[in-house]
C-alpha cells in the first residue's frame, strides 16, 4: 500500500548521489515531486490504527466526519471507515436494500466516500454470501450478507500481512 | 483480523466463525438459512464452518428425527 519513493524504505533501487540527482533534475524527464501518494496519509493512518490496534489520536473524529462515517452505528467508527476505504471500488456490487415510496426509490446504503486524493483501489475478495432469511428476528425474506477479505501489507508493518473482514449487508423485503 | 501467516481461507474462517459466534453470544442468533453465493469458499465449506458455530449434538439430532 505504500506508494512513496522506494529507496526511502531501503527497498528496490539504490539512492542516487546528490550530484546525480541534480543532473537528472536538469533533464526534461525529471520528476519535480519526490513522492506521489496513491494512498493519502489519513487513510494510511486509519488502516494502520486498525491493523496495529494502536491508540487513536484525539482529532480522529474530524477525519471520520470528513469521510461521513456514521457515529450512531453498532460497529466502531474505525471499522466502518476501514470498510469504506477497502470496499469503495466494489460497493456497487454489494447487496443493497431499497424501498419505493410514491415515485421515489430510497436506498439503505448511500455511496461510501473516500479521501478526495485517494488513487489506490483495493481488491477485496468475496468469501461467500449467506442469506439469514427468517433467522433474523422481525426480518423476513432475503437478508443477505457478504463477506470479503482484503490482504494489506506494507514495509512499515514489516513482513506481517493482516487481513480484515468487511461486510456488506442488505435486506430485500418480499 | 487474522494473522497474515494464515492462508486466505484459514484467515477468512477465523474471522467469519468468530463473527458468527459473537452473534450467537450476543443475541442467540440462529443459523443462517442458506448460502446465496460462493466465492473463496464453496457451500460445503460454509456449512462446515456453520456447524462449528451452531453445532448440533447427537441427542438433538435424534430428537429432531423422532419429532
Amino acid at each position: 500500500m505504500w506508494s512513496g519513493a522506494p529507496y526511502a524504505l531501503g527497498g528496490f533501487g539504490s539512492r542516487l548521489p546528490a550530484r546525480a540527482v541534480a543532473e537528472l533534475a536538469k533533464t526534461e524527464f525529471a520528476m519535480t515531486a519526490d513522492i506521489v501518494r496513491l494512498l493519502p496519509a489519513d487513510e494510511h493512518d486509519l488502516l494502520e490504527y486498525y491493523v496495529e490496534g494502536t491508540c487513536l489520536p484525539n482529532d480522529v473524529d474530524t477525519l471520520y466526519d470528513a469521510l461521513e462515517v456514521p457515529n450512531n452505528a453498532t460497529p466502531p467508527r474505525l471499522a466502518i471507515a476501514v470498510a469504506q476505504i477497502l470496499l469503495h471500488h466494489i460497493q456497487a456490487g454489494l447487496p443493497q436494500r431499497a424501498s419505493v415510496r410514491g415515485d421515489k426509490v430510497f436506498l439503505n446504503r448511500k455511496e461510501h466516500r473516500r479521501h478526495k486524493e485517494a488513487r489506490l483501489a483495493f481488491n477485496p475478495q468475496l468469501v461467500c454470501t449467506i442469506n439469514w432469511a427468517d433467522s433474523v428476528r422481525a426480518l423476513a425474506g432475503l437478508n443477505l450478507i457478504t463477506s470479503h477479505i482484503c490482504r494489506a501489507s506494507t514495509n512499515s508493518w514489516s513482513r506481517r500481512a493482516e487481513m480484515g473482514l468487511m461486510r456488506g449487508d442488505a435486506l430485500i423485503m418480499p | 483480523m487474522a494473522d497474515g501467516d494464515l492462508s486466505p481461507v484459514e484467515a477468512a474462517k477465523k474471522v467469519i466463525v468468530e463473527f458468527w459466534g459473537s452473534q450467537v453470544s450476543a443475541w442467540e442468533q440462529c443459523r443462517w438459512a442458506y448460502l446465496f453465493g460462493e466465492g473463496l469458499i464453496d457451500s460445503q465449506t460454509a456449512n462446515a464452518w456453520a456447524d462449528e458455530v451452531w453445532c448440533v449434538s447427537e441427542e438433538e439430532t435424534e430428537e429432531l428425527q423422532r419429532s
